[in-house]
């Protein structure tokens, strides 16, 4: 069942990459270049990856993957996952507009407390890890860390 | 300049700063690659944004010393916990641990780290011949023997990675794909782009390579419960390791043959220390008198495949600095290091930058002595860190993720990259599909792109007709493209069957013989 779902998300792509380099190909004579066309070798790729994704998923349907279909999916799994995506998301746009500091606090939090810490742990440790981190990177390696847009405008 | 000259001129470069940043490298990469769950590509692709503002001299070899030390300190968890650090060191703890488990973890670990350094050593002696003779020849390469150089490379990385090839294959030319964002190589048009000012350049690298092996790692995670992460049941003392001097002698011919296995699987493109280290544990079973000892806790058990996994290294370097390809995922992640600081690796750096080469030499080989320095009086110390709940180093491995990709360019769309290729990275865990050859395809695949446009707009040849036709008349890339078939077809003819990490077993032989009757095999003669 995997195989012919990612032979499926790779024939769905291939088709994609095909629609989507129309907008620079270039036509008439240059169609066919190799040298003149830009679309040409993404298009050799998506085609060639066409073709491989065809074969994939004659394999997994000729072993019968189809027939006893039982997609078991673990939700508890798939929510932390889920968690954790979200938390990473939050700390990327965090970083950008409540600067390092404060994003990374919270969200060092969040994450040490959804991985099974207590909330003792997460409390010491995101603040340890926040300052060592800068130190690490401010102060050692001189790499200026985000201060954050809200602070920038109130100032 | 003199064809010694190439081996002295880096001395210029390794001042005290260099000489302590390896030193940190090393030591961080031995810490790293003791940590189940993070291997060394993961080190060094964390730690490539902390080496922006450092010369390319230091940031090389800092990451140099990452590589070596990430490669052997796999072997500390695996001798101590029967959990590989790092998939590499997987062969060692088959005899690692039932040693360990009779209260000689020390020997284990002092043996794993000899054959270790005698493996890294051996292959940069190895890297430091060879390598120059390899880029002499590909200096007179041109566009389409570069091409058939790149494609050849791409191949084999999909035919040795774990799982299926076909899957391996499909992956990597994902990965062809994805590179093609960005400016076309010759006529400067955007590809993909969708109006966004973010995708004009392309997909950083650098960015996809932490989302693929760092932050997918995190995600996979957080499925474990916190017993299967946590390693807290480390009962084992480490002491004595320089006991294993006394058994070097008698381990010469396993220790030679195996680190000669690992620079040969090393200089293939892909292949890496799993396969070395399965290889050299076989071939040693084959070849030894006391196979049926092994398994039980020979140094034999240890030394062979330690000293090959070490012995990747010089191998895998071999190829990226005389062809420009990586040898491995963690090589592919270097040439990202090599490239944020405007040095291409390659046949050219030996004209160009032999300081920059002959430092790359000098580096590895004090990498390994420094493995030895590290590890032999500081495994104790280091397996401690074993104990080290795992929420607070994902939580802190995620940190880095983010802050090291921001790092990079100070954009919020590279660290969306990261995220976004995380995303992916895991999923493809997830339908057992391997990542690295996206690794590969993303380095080699602008290299293929832009050789063939060159070719194909220098030479009269630019439609498809005519490129079979220079390819069929250029010897060196026919017989690239001929070995690409190979590879790809072996496993339609050969009915090949796939090498996958699930497959070995790890036959945890829990001490039950007598802790007198089997330490060293040879031992019994």
């Amino acid at each position: 069942m995997k195989d012919f779902v990612f032979s499926a998300i790779m024939m769905a792509l291939s088709l994609f990459i095909f629609i989507a380099s129309e907008a620079f190909a270039a036509k008439g004579n240059n169609a066919l270049s190799l040298a003149y066309n830009p679309a040409f070798y993404p298009r050799v790729l998506a085609f060639s990856l066409f073709i491989m994704a065809c074969v994939l998923m004659f394999q997994s349907i000729r072993k019968g993957s189809l027939k006893n279909v039982r997609i078991h999916i673990d939700r508890q799994k798939l929510v932390k996952v889920l968690k954790l995506f979200l938390i990473v998301l939050l700390y990327i746009v965090g970083i950008n507009y409540a600067g390092y500091i404060i994003s990374s606090v919270i969200c060092i939090f969040l994450s040490i407390a959804i991985y099974g810490g207590s909330r003792k742990q997460a409390f010491v440790y995101c603040i340890i890890i926040t300052v060592a981190l800068y130190l690490i990177f401010q102060i050692g390696f001189r790499i200026p860390l985000p201060k954050g847009d809200i602070f920038e405008y109130w100032r | 300049m003199g064809s010694f000259d190439l081996y002295l001129v880096g001395w210029q470069l390794i001042d005290p700063q260099v000489f302590i940043m390896i030193f940190f490298g090393t030591l961080l990469g031995i810490i790293v690659g003791a940590l189940p769950g993070l291997t060394a590509t993961m080190a060094v692709s964390i730690i490539v944004p902390l080496t922006y503002k450092m010369s390319p001299v230091v940031s090389i070899l800092m990451l140099l010393g990452v590589y070596c030390g990430g490669n052997y300190g796999g072997s500390i968890s695996a001798c101590l916990i029967n959990i590989p650090g790092t998939p590499s060191a997987i062969m060692t703890g088959l005899d690692g641990h039932p040693l360990a488990r009779r209260g000689k973890a020390g020997l284990a670990i002092g043996m794993a780290t000899l054959a270790s350094v005698i493996g890294g050593l051996f292959s940069v002696f190895i890297l430091a011949a060879f390598s120059p003779i390899i880029a002499n020849i590909a200096l007179k390469f041109k566009s389409l023997e570069i091409f058939g150089v790149a494609l050849f490379g791409l191949s084999v990385i999909a035919y040795v990675s774990p799982g299926s090839t076909l899957k391996g294959i499909m992956v990597g030319f994902f990965g062809l794909l994805v590179a093609t964002i960005g400016f076309d190589p010759t006529l400067g048009v955007s590809r993909f782009g969708f109006g966004s000012t973010n995708l004009l350049g392309g997909i950083d690298f650098v960015s996809a390579m932490i989302g693929l092996f760092g932050m997918s790692e995190m995600l996979a995670n957080i499925e474990k419960t916190k017993k299967e992460r946590d390693f807290g049941f480390l009962q084992e003392k480490v002491t004595k390791t320089w006991d294993a001097l006394k058994y070097i002698r008698k381990l010469k011919a396993v220790l030679l043959r195996s680190s000669i296995v690992g620079v040969i699987i090393g200089a293939i493109p892909g292949a890496g220390g799993t396969i070395a280290a399965i290889t050299a544990y076989g071939l040693q079973k084959k070849v030894s008198k006391y196979s049926h000892l092994m398994g039980q806790g020979s140094l034999e058990g240890i030394a062979a495949p330690e000293s090959s996994n070490n012995a990747c290294t010089g191998g895998a370097m071999t190829p990226l600095l005389s062809l420009g390809i990586p040898g491995d995922a963690v090589t592919a992640v270097l040439i990202g290091a090599f490239i944020i600081h405007g040095i291409v690796p390659g046949p050219m750096m030996y004209t160009t930058n032999p300081d920059m080469v002959s430092a790359i030499f000098i580096g590895m080989l004090l990498a390994n002595i420094m493995i030895l320095l590290i590890g032999m009086p500081g495994a104790k110390y280091i397996s401690k860190l074993l104990k080290i709940p795992s929420q607070i180093l994902n939580s802190l491995i995620i940190a880095l993720c983010i802050i090291g990709t921001f790092a990079i360019k100070n954009s919020l769309f590279d660290t969306c990259v990261m995220l976004v290729f995380g995303g992916i990275g895991y999923l493809l865990s997830k339908a057992k599909v391997p990542k690295a050859p996206i690794v590969l395809a993303l380095v080699l695949g602008p290299i293929m792109e832009e050789n063939l446009r060159r070719w194909a707009s220098l030479a009269e040849g630019k439609y498809w007709t005519e490129f079979v036709n220079a390819v069929l008349t250029n010897p060196v890339t026919l017989s690239m493209v001929l070995a690409t078939l190979a590879v790809l077809l072996a496993p339609v003819i050969m009915k090949k069957k796939h090498f996958s990490e699930d497959d070995i077993q790890f036959t945890s032989t829990t001490g039950d013989t007598d802790p007198n009757e089997i330490i060293f095999a040879e031992k019994k003669k």
